[in-house]
């Protein structure tokens, strides 16, 4: 059991919120996609971390991983975001580029 | 439309008075089940963490189970039952219960022997301090510390009353994926509302499903009618749904047992590898001695696990349980989402989280009624003092009262009688009596000195536990001892939130009528002036 889906996920949660136009930052962040195509972001890494919990951990335990995963990296990134936006915004790539890390070292 | 409208209207207002209205009234009591439920989730870990003398290094089942019969064979042979549950991962003693014969002249109800705890790899009995662990804070979080069924009705009221202010609660909010990830600090009654709604919304798959499986969990007990219409004795039903035998009786002839080791080995067989977790043996020593293994349910969601019985005169396979069908199955996994014993490290700490979330809804919910009710200048009515009180009482003073039972545990000498019973009061007289003390301070001093005693409790706990113990926070380091690093290191971040707490209670009152800002409409992007508050903070 790992947290590689939790950590797609809340890459996946920036994304979505980067679709809503009030959590959008004043000035731009570099390479920000726009609303559009953040959303459709989203929902594909949304779903990778689904497949992720699945291919790791098997369906059932998969599914429950996945969810409970996504609910914390949804609660941590709006406490983040209430008191650093940007940080809590950005931290989606690192959040992104270790989940296929630990994924490799199969920790 | 209009007629649609404004029936629209009337069904949010009337749901959301159920919401305010059920919520409050069973708000203290779910405050405090999510708060000792979430500490349950490491309930062997805390129990660990209590009897600091034990080091005991883990052993195969097998070798647990030999030991373990040994003993007994040694003490108490001719027992009717013992209830072995062999060591795992988390915990790692055997402890056993032991049932004896019923005295036949006797008329007083059978007394129920204290449990056994061995060291698994020798079969020695343990030499720990006596204390109720982890068990403590999960049965309190059913059973309320009040007489057997009390204690679970009201826990069933009040987690019928979660139930309905959760689907009230999705009915009444009007703006869910609006304000999806709207948290804003800063704004008074705004910013409750926003908590309240983030750590609703943000963790609501697990908040129905726990409250939801809490309640399933003990359905039998809450609706027994369907059993009682249908089985003469309840024992009946047992049999018909989990295939365990009815309890058999004494043959009065002495056959020696079989050793136990064959046959754990039998049932591992058997489950492919699976763990045997726990060996019930009836009647030893006698013709119609059963043996009955249970598979631990560590490695799956359902948490009814499978069960082979052997005669224990011969060795011969009796029974299996059967496959469970599709309601058993339901239940099983039910249960097991609930207790999360599937859950490994990781999985473990997200569901600890997620019930800190829970509590933390709990908690911003009972906090609005009264941010919203709440008349600058006028003097409050007296149910809303009494609310004000009861939210410090529990908010505030309970965490200092399980700070309080784990630091008794290390301040209580280990050899003392009934020491076991005195940390559990050490627990209760620190939340009352702390409430009760609370009393006597004006509201917002009371908030800010009881959040900040219930800090101090937790940051004191490395501390008395590497004054008493060696296995202080250094040494833990140094020796890789995870269990109690993670342990120290949940103590301070728990003591820090609770810090925070009590300087963000203390900033409020020299916010000069914390009316500095009029609340700005809601399309505003709102996140750039909070974060400046925030920093101004």
């Amino acid at each position: 059991m790992s947290l590689e889906t939790g950590l797609i996920s809340y890459a996946a949660l920036v994304s979505l919120a980067l679709a809503v136009k009030k959590h959008r930052p004043a000035p731009p962040l570099p390479a920000m996609p726009s609303p559009r195509t953040a959303r459709l972001i989203g929902w594909l890494l949304l779903a990778a971390a689904l497949i992720v919990a699945i291919w790791r951990v098997g369906p059932s335990q998969g599914l429950v991983a996945w969810i409970w995963q996504m609910c914390v990296a949804g609660a941590l990134f709006v406490l983040l975001q209430s008191w650093r936006s940007r940080l809590a915004l950005t931290l989606a790539v690192p959040s992104l580029l270790l989940a296929p890390l630990l994924m490799m070292i199969g920790a | 439309m209009s007629k649609a409208a404004s029936d629209e209207k009337g069904l949010r207002q009337s749901m959301a008075w159920i919401h305010t209205w059920l919520g409050l009234l069973a708000g203290w009591i779910l405050f405090a089940m999510f708060l000792t439920g979430t500490a349950s989730y490491f309930r062997p870990e805390i129990t660990r963490w209590m009897q600091p003398e034990l080091h005991l290094a883990p052993v195969a089942p097998r070798q647990a189970a030999e030991t373990a019969v040994a003993h007994m064979q040694a003490t108490s042979p001719d027992d009717l039952q013992w209830y072995i549950y062999l060591p795992d991962d988390r915990t790692p003693e055997t402890r056993i219960f032991a049932m004896p014969k019923p005295d036949a002249e006797a008329k007083a109800p059978r007394k129920r022997r204290a449990e056994i705890n061995l060291d698994p790899a020798t079969g020695e009995p343990l030499n720990a301090r006596e204390t109720r662990g982890g068990e403590h804070f999960y049965r309190f979080h059913f059973q309320l510390q009040l007489p057997h069924p009390w204690g679970r009705w009201l826990a069933g009221l009040c987690a019928i009353f979660m139930l309905t202010a959760i689907i009230s609660g999705v009915i009444t909010h009007k703006r869910i994926f609006v304000d999806f990830f709207t948290l804003r600090w800063n704004k008074g009654q705004r910013s409750w509302l926003d908590a309240h709604n983030v750590s609703a919304v943000l963790a609501l798959p697990f908040h129905a499903m726990i409250t939801y499986t809490g309640l399933i969990t003990l359905f039998v007990m809450y609706m027994p009618w369907p059993i009682a219409a249908n089985y003469p004795k309840p024992a009946a039903f047992y049999t018909d749904a989990y295939g365990t035998e009815p309890d058999g009786k004494a043959l009065g002839k002495a056959v020696p047992l079989q050793p136990i080791g064959p046959l754990v080995d039998a049932a591992s067989r058997e489950w492919q590898g699976g763990r045997p977790r726990t060996i019930v043996i009836r009647n030893p020593n006698d013709a119609a001695a059963t043996v009955t293994i249970l598979r631990s349910g560590a490695e799956r969601l359902n948490a009814r696990g499978e069960s082979i019985t052997y005669s224990g005169a011969t060795g011969a396979k009796l029974t299996q349980s059967a496959p469970p069908g599709p309601a058993l199955t339901t239940a099983g996994v039910m249960l097991g989402l609930h207790l999360g014993n599937f859950a490994g490290p990781v999985l473990r700490w997200t569901y600890f989280l997620l019930g800190l979330t829970g509590t933390a809804m709990v908690g911003t919910g009972l906090l609005l009624w009264t941010a919203k009710r709440r008349k600058p200048g006028a003097r409050p009515f007296f149910g809303f003092r009494l609310v004000e009180r009861l939210n410090i009482a529990t908010i505030a003073c309970l965490p200092a009262g399980m700070a309080a039972f784990l630091l008794s545990n290390r301040l209580i000498p280990a050899g003392l009688e009934g020491r076991a019973e005195l940390e559990v009061k050490a627990m209760f007289w620190t939340w009352f009596g702390m409430a009760a003390l609370a009393l006597l301070r004006p509201v917002r001093r009371a908030w800010v000195e009881a959040l900040a005693l219930s800090a101090a409790a937790f940051a004191a706990l490395p501390l008395v536990n590497m004054a008493t113990t060696d296995r202080g926070l250094f040494a833990s380091i140094a020796g890789g001892d995870w269990l109690f690093l993670s342990f120290d290191g949940a103590m301070i971040a728990i003591a820090a939130l609770l810090g925070f707490g009590a300087w963000r209670a203390g900033q409020v009152k020299t916010a000069p009528a914390s009316k500095r800002r009029t609340p700005r409409p809601t399309a505003m992007p709102a996140v750039a002036p909070a974060r400046e508050a925030a920093d101004v903070a």
